[in-house]
Parts: C-alpha cells; structure tokens; sequence
C-alpha cells in the first residue's frame, strides 16, 4: 500500500462508523445510508488524490470535510425523493426488508422513538443533534462545518434539543 | 422524558454501525486492487491467519455475486458501489449515460421476473435518469442529449412512468432550437404544415411531442 493509500485507508477506518451513521439517522434506510456513504468516500478519495497537499493543508480536518459532503448528498437525495413523491408508482417498497434496527443493535424503545422523532426535525437540527449528542463533536467544530458563529451554534443546539424533547 | 434522560439515549444511539462486511468491502473497492494485492502478499510472507484470508476470499466472493443483482436485492448496493468506482475516471457525462443505461438493463430484467418487486428498479431508474438529464442539460453535445432521450423513450416504451421535470426542460430547450433552426430552411407545404403543428404542440408545452413532430420533419 503506498502513502496516499495508506493515508486515506486511516481516514476511512476512523471516521466510516461516524459519517454512516450520520447518513442513516438522516435517511432511515440501511441501503440508501450504504449508498451515500460510498458515495462519500469515493467523493473524498477523488480530492484525496487530486491533490493531496491541499487536502492535508486545507481540509486539515477530514472529518469535517467528509460530513460536508454527506450534508449536501442527504439534502441532493431529499430533493430528488420530493420530487419522486409527485407521482405514485405501482407496488413501490423502497424500505429496507430485513431485520428492524432494533432486532439489529439492542436499542430500547424510547431510543427508537427518539430516532423517529428526529425525522421530524428541521435538517439543521438533526444534524447538530447527531454530532453534538451522538458523535460527541464539540460546539466549536460544529461551527465550524456548518460555517455558523460559535454563538449562533449553540443557540441552535438549544432550540434544537427543546424541539426534539417536544416531539418525544 | 427529562432533558438528562433523552441526552442518555442519544449517546446510547451511536451503537448503530455500518455492516462490518459492506465497510470492508467498500474500502477495498475504493482503495483499488493495490490493496488487495499488498495484502495478499502480506499475507502469503507471514504465515497467513486464516481469518484474513476468508475475508479477502470473502470480498472477491461478494463483488462476483454481486454482478447480477438487481435494485432490491441484497447485493445491489455492492454492485453499485463497484460500478461507481469503476466509473470514477470517466468525464460526469459518460458516468451518467452509463448508469442510466445500466439501470434501464436491470428494469427490463425486472419486468421479465414476474415474481419481482418493481419499485427499487423504478426507484434507481429515475435517480439515474434525473443525474443524465440534468447532465445533458448543462451540455451542448448533441450525441449526449440524444442518448438520453432515447433511455427515455425506451422507458417509456416499457411501459413504465417514472417522474423526470428535467427531461421537459430538455426536450423544451432542444425543441426551440430546432423550431429556430428549421424557420431558416426551405420547406415544402407539408414540412411547413408539420412545423406549425411542432409549433403549436410547442406552446401547449406539449415538448416530447413536439419533438417527435420535429424528428418526423427531418427524416
């Protein structure tokens, strides 16, 4: 394995689990958060490759860089399926088949439910709910991928976390 | 359910991961064949655990059964993930007219399977489409727009509907410019009768018509 490879298979291997999840919380779908988180990678890779000086100079956060990119393939697939939703189509089944998340990891059910109620929420309040709460990022980094103030985050956070506890 | 309680199940949340299988998989495929080679050999030098290399098996294993499968099946997303990195190195308008190629082949496959669930190849034929179109419409190339609306036409012909506002706004844009195009020629009193019906068709914003009219004028 040569340096560039060996560089982004350490990329990969610490943040994959991160940015899955991410993804699935987002999409609730094995296949569709499969999908787009190889389409994150092959995405990253390709910038990897590109020019890695840059990449390690100025993306010196892959992890950031890396939800970057999913934020904006979860919102390219969302305007794809609202537009998909115009029309009805014959025995569509576009859930996942198998065994439920639940039968999957041991969640318990308030857990479940609080996955389901984030569905519900603005995309900006998920996903400072995911990484702040789940992926245990901090304020100042989630500012910094989202590109807002350090203030105007935590703000969000607040409001955030107030709209999940009133759908629950 | 308090602040303190739903903070407690959140972080309990990050128990979701990814199938081990499917991270391994993608990481060989998009690293390349390198990978798998050093490690084969890194392997074959140190005596090799017979866990590495079932899964490395494992791995060539799943990317051959995953050459057939059809949207929906289990293997489905392994085939579109080789099929992605194998057309990373291609320009974005011969990656889009492939896949959207690849995916018309699987509806058709669908459709000859009776047993077959029909909605994840519909599913991927219109995310296929809608990425082709929306590519064809940033291009001026003729041989790229027409490629595109004859998948869409042989969707169509499948008797399938799949929803596409891009595919209108190409046959709009490819129809006022043959409208435009043929107002400088000469035409005998039936072309000049076919492009007022072209025309009309046009301003019912009836495109794929128009367009057929249009082809219909030119041959």
């Amino acid at each position: 394995m040569n340096n560039l490879h060996e560089k982004f298979s350490k990329i990969y291997d610490k943040n994959i689990n991160n940015i899955y999840r991410f993804i699935y919380f987002k999409v609730n779908s094995e296949q569709i958060a499969e999908d787009l988180c190889s389409e994150t990678f092959i995405r990253a890779w390709k910038a990897f490759n590109r020019d890695n000086n840059h990449f390690e100079q100025e993306i010196n956060n892959p992890r950031a860089f890396l939800y970057q990119i999913a934020r904006n393939l979860v919102i390219d697939y969302y305007k794809q399926k609202d537009r998909a939703q115009t029309i009805s189509l014959d025995n569509v089944v576009l859930a996942d088949q198998g065994p439920s998340l639940e039968e999957k990891v041991n969640i318990n059910f308030d857990m479940n439910n609080i996955r389901l109620a984030m569905q519900d929420l603005n995309q900006d309040y998920q996903d400072i709910i995911i990484w702040h709460y789940i992926e245990g990022l901090s304020c100042r980094e989630i500012a910094r991928i989202m590109n807002k103030s350090y203030g105007s985050t935590r703000v969000t956070l607040s409001r955030a976390l107030n709209a999940l506890r009133e759908k629950v | 359910m308090t602040e303190k309680d739903l903070i407690n199940n959140l972080k309990q949340l990050k128990k979701v991961q990814p199938r081990k299988e499917w991270a391994v998989f993608t990481k060989q495929e998009i690293l390349g064949i390198q990978e798998n080679i050093s490690v084969f050999s890194f392997i074959l030098r140190h005596k090799p655990a017979f866990a590495s290399v079932s899964l490395f098996c494992f791995i060539i294993a799943l990317t051959v059964l995953s050459y057939n499968a059809l949207p929906g099946d289990v293997l489905f997303p392994i085939r579109k993930t080789t099929e992605k990195i194998e057309l990373s190195t291609k320009i974005d308008q011969v990656q889009s007219l492939a896949i959207a190629q690849r995916r018309l082949e699987d509806l058709k496959k669908a459709q000859e399977k009776a047993e077959k669930n029909m909605g994840p190849a519909i599913s991927e034929m219109q995310n296929s489409m809608s990425q082709a179109t929306k590519i064809a419409l940033k291009s001026q190339e003729k041989l790229v727009v027409q490629q595109v609306i004859d998948i869409d036409n042989e969707i169509k012909s499948l008797g399938v509907l799949i929803e596409n506002q891009e595919i209108e706004q190409l046959y709009k844009r490819e129809v006022e410019l043959e409208i435009e195009r043929i107002k400088q020629l000469s035409l005998t009193l039936e072309q000049t009768e076919m492009l007022e019906k072209a025309i009309e068709l046009f301003d019912q914003e009836q495109y794929a018509e128009a367009y057929l009219m249009i082809l219909e004028l030119s041959s």
